[in-house]
């Protein structure tokens, strides 16, 4: 289990939908993220995690309703860059990087607009040793493994010390011994400091790492608590199952 | 670094120097009158290729701008009767403008709506030269352009050699500006918003600033080009806007290749002298282009500098290895550019 937490509360969600046309990807979500704490996300295929995820970073878009407030302001209207900015980061599904650049010219350009360009180099580089990949800085992002791609998404959202980093599905195509350095990477870094939102299939890892957990089923939260209590909770189990299963 | 700054160097210092040997390699008008040609092309082509190439952005208003800069360029020598400097400064302003006014209703559309805006924008731009006949010369055009002088010296005299030189020191400063742009933060943007754009928005990238920036420069280039080809060719024409003029730089920058910065150059002076050794066969000239561009793209789909650059790479690894016991597989390794 990774560090204790406080009761600030970083980010606060509040009712949050998404509709596209009559169709409801999230539907009134609400939940608190405290100063330190790693929150799991699980659900099946379609849930709306990572629709959850979109409308609260606003790429590629916000919510339909609903609030958020990330330290104390809303960000519901804002722009993606703004809200990244602000120190609210996140990862996507698969291992995705700009793969032309090198692995340090991935992570100087988010140092320069997320964190100014004074410093930029230092700051990737620092970015890249804090996730071990400081050996790969002059290699392309398209020749990296999928483990270093993953962890160069990672590196290039912590340029400058974010609060909150919300990783979609990090272990996805990645085999055990992978996995479990990844988890290591994020106590790591939550002992650091840094609060995390994980969505997450594979939930041994979630088990391993998160302090609290939400499942979402069909645009909506199902169960929230801890990840022991929420995997071995009836419900979750149809969720992933169907009930005939059980 | 140390391995790289001074091959940087050494290629930037490569362009200047075929830049000052042109004119004295091409002595004959005929032939002037060809590499002048091909590095008006050249222009074209390389400063379409930041926001075509690099940006992914399907941008045909540089066409346009093209030809507003070549307007702007006619109109400020022939009707405000300024020098040649300040009239090149006016196209430059004016393109950029342009340029940004362009980017204003793509804000929000990606891929071909973007091409559709703004080829219809090189369409409107046709149409207005034909509907103000009293500033553009209508169909007419404005021709009598004065040759351009710097300091008292006309650049047409003893056979246009001042063209060649300011012509192939644009196209070298061009390229090393390019670089220059592509190595800063901003082109690594640009290039991270055509590869990945939720990605790049989510590193803190502006997509509309940072592409809005990209017309405004790609207008400037395009003025600046339209501008020599004006003072070049002494005229300014509807032609600026034809739909030949689109396609031939679309042909040089793929036939070229759109990876390398220099690339676009090598389209526009291969299909120049492919174009001068075709006049021959009249309307099938653009035939055999489009014929030759569609076997470019499926047979070599990176272009002619994309080949050589493989071909070099290839050599290079012979080279390193001739001699040596075999070693394991190199990664494909880039220097810490312009850190």
């Amino acid at each position: 289990m990774t560090a204790t937490t406080n009761q600030h509360v970083l980010l606060s969600v509040r009712q949050a939908c998404r509709t596209f046309g009559s169709y409801r990807a999230v539907h009134d979500v609400t939940f608190d993220l405290t100063e330190g704490e790693v929150l799991g996300i699980a659900g099946p295929n379609g849930a709306g995690k990572s629709t959850l995820f979109n409308l609260i970073t606003g790429v590629p878009f916000n919510a339909s309703g609903g609030r958020i407030v990330y330290a104390g302001r809303h960000i519901e209207r804002l722009p993606a860059h703004k809200i990244a900015r602000l120190g609210l980061r996140r990862t996507f599904q698969a291992d995705q990087v700009f793969p032309e650049l090198t692995a340090l010219e991935n992570v100087r350009l988010a140092a320069h607009y997320l964190n100014g360009r004074r410093n930029s180099r230092s700051t990737a580089l620092q970015a890249l040793e804090r996730v071990g990949l400081l050996h790969s800085a002059h290699l392309r992002g398209g020749d990296l493994s999928v483990l270093a791609r993953k962890k160069l998404m990672i590196a290039g959202a912590l340029v400058g010390d974010p609060k909150v980093l919300m990783l979609d599905e990090p272990a996805g195509g990645l085999d055990n011994d992978d996995q479990d350095d990844l988890a290591t990477l994020v106590e790591t870094l939550n002992a650091d400091g840094t609060t995390f939102v994980i969505i997450e299939h594979v939930l041994h890892l979630l088990r391993r790492v998160a302090n609290r957990m939400i499942v979402m089923v069909a645009g909506e939260v199902l169960v929230v608590g801890s990840p022991d209590d929420v995997l071995s909770d009836p419900r979750v189990i149809d969720a992933y199952l169907g009930e005939s299963n059980r | 670094m140390t391995k790289y700054v001074p091959s940087r160097l050494i290629r930037w210092a490569g362009y200047l120097a075929i830049a000052v040997v042109i004119p004295y390699v091409f002595v004959a008008p005929s032939s002037r009158l060809l590499v002048c040609t091909a590095l008006i092309y050249a222009l074209l082509a390389a400063s379409w290729n930041l926001t075509l190439g690099f940006g992914g952005i399907f941008n045909f208003a540089h066409a346009g701008m093209f030809g507003i800069g070549g307007y702007a360029m006619a109109i400020a020598t022939l009707k405000l009767q300024w020098a040649s400097i300040p009239s090149l400064a006016f196209a430059v302003l004016v393109g950029a403008v342009v340029g940004g006014l362009t980017y204003l209703p793509v804000i929000r559309m990606r891929g071909i709506y973007i091409a559709l805006i703004t080829f219809v924008f090189v369409q409107i731009s046709y149409h207005l030269v034909l509907a103000l006949p009293d500033l553009t010369g209508g169909s007419g055009g404005l021709p009598g352009v004065p040759a351009m002088t710097i300091a008292g010296q006309s650049l047409a005299q003893y056979g246009g050699l001042g063209y060649l030189w300011m012509l192939g020191a644009a196209v070298a400063v061009l390229l090393i500006v390019l670089e220059l742009i592509m190595a800063s933060p901003f082109g690594h943007s640009l290039v991270a918003l055509r590869d990945n754009e939720q990605l790049a928005r989510s590193r803190g990238v502006n997509r509309v600033r940072q592409q809005f920036i990209a017309f405004v420069i790609s207008g400037a280039m395009a003025g600046f080009t339209g501008a020599m080809y004006v003072a070049y060719f002494r005229v300014a024409d509807v032609s600026l806007f034809g739909f030949g003029l689109v396609t031939l730089g679309l042909s040089m920058i793929f036939l070229g290749g759109t990876k390398q910065i220099w690339g676009p150059v090598v389209g526009a002076v291969v299909i120049t002298l492919v174009n001068d050794r075709l006049t021959g066969l009249d309307a099938w000239s653009p035939v055999v282009f489009a014929a030759g561009t569609i076997a470019v793209l499926i047979f070599a789909p990176g272009g002619i500098s994309a080949a050589l650059t493989r071909g070099v790479a290839v050599l290079r690894g012979r080279l390193t290895n001739s001699g040596r016991p075999s070693t394991s597989s190199q990664t494909p390794q880039r220097s810490v550019e312009h850190a």
